[in-house]
């Protein structure tokens, strides 16, 4: 089973879209073991009353189906000098914390991406998750492609059309 | 900060402590203050230059918060 750290952005995504009636998330979820920062979980449970995505996702919290760690380290001066919110910085703090014991980070944020790539932290962009999810065969290729045009209108269109190739062709290279 | 701040004393005389928030021309500009603040800030955020969560925090809301405006405002959430 893949061992995931959820940033916010990915969790927001992966709560508010839904395939088949469920939230993509309690798709992940059945196949994945989710980890959230501490800080993530309070944008959650702040948020929970206003938001039926965000409840999702505080229920899967209290089912234990999404877990919820704090980190220790605080002082992260280097996190600080980038424009990054305090749910992004404790989730590349876990991330680094956590080491070989977690998979992968999964976020869709741009400056995210790069600093964690800078600490050579491996990670997924979201969409790279359900092509990964697919290439492991941990989920059939009909509900990867729902997936992926349930959240279509959340990305650029190249995005979209490049994960459909990759998982039609299985080949992450294909130009055509 | 300086000019925030020669503003509200502005606003205070005009109005007075007590009746600055029932001001409607207050509530406007403070409305198209934290408008402007959200574009300056999604602006950043377009170019990989700050996070949502960034975003949110700069803005005092939560990323629950900032994705649903910029959704309402049909504004990317995604500044892939």
């Amino acid at each position: 089973m893949l061992k995931l750290i959820f940033d916010t952005n990915a969790l927001i995504t992966s709560c508010k879209f839904y395939v088949g009636g469920l939230p993509v998330i309690k798709y992940i979820a059945e196949r994945c073991e989710i980890i959230i920062s501490h800080s993530v979980n309070e944008e959650v449970v702040s948020a929970g009353g206003r938001y039926p995505n965000a409840v999702v996702a505080k229920e899967l919290i209290r089912e234990g189906k999404i877990g919820v760690r704090t980190v220790s380290f605080w002082d992260y001066d280097v996190l600080d000098r980038y424009n990054l919110g305090k749910g992004e910085k404790e989730t590349i703090v876990l991330a680094v914390e956590m080491g070989g014991e977690v998979d992968f980070i999964v976020t869709d944020d741009r400056l995210a991406y790069v600093v964690i790539d800078r600490m050579s932290i491996k990670k997924l962009l979201f969409l790279d998750l359900i092509v990964e999810l697919v290439e492991r065969n941990l989920m059939d290729l009909e509900l990867a492609k729902s997936i992926i045009n349930a959240i279509g209108l959340r990305y650029p269109e190249g995005f979209i059309y490049h994960t459909l190739k990759i998982l039609e062709r299985g080949d992450r290279k294909c130009l055509k | 900060m300086s000019e925030i701040k020669d503003i509200l004393e502005l606003i205070r005389e005009k109005y007075g402590e007590k009746k600055v928030w029932e001001s409607e021309m207050v509530r406007e500009f403070m409305v198209r203050g934290f408008e402007q603040k959200l574009m300056e800030l999604y602006e950043d955020f377009k170019s990989g230059e700050c996070s949502l969560g960034y975003l949110a925090e700069q803005l005092g809301i939560s990323a629950w918060e900032a994705y649903d405006i910029l959704e309402k405002k049909g504004l990317r959430t995604t500044n892939l």
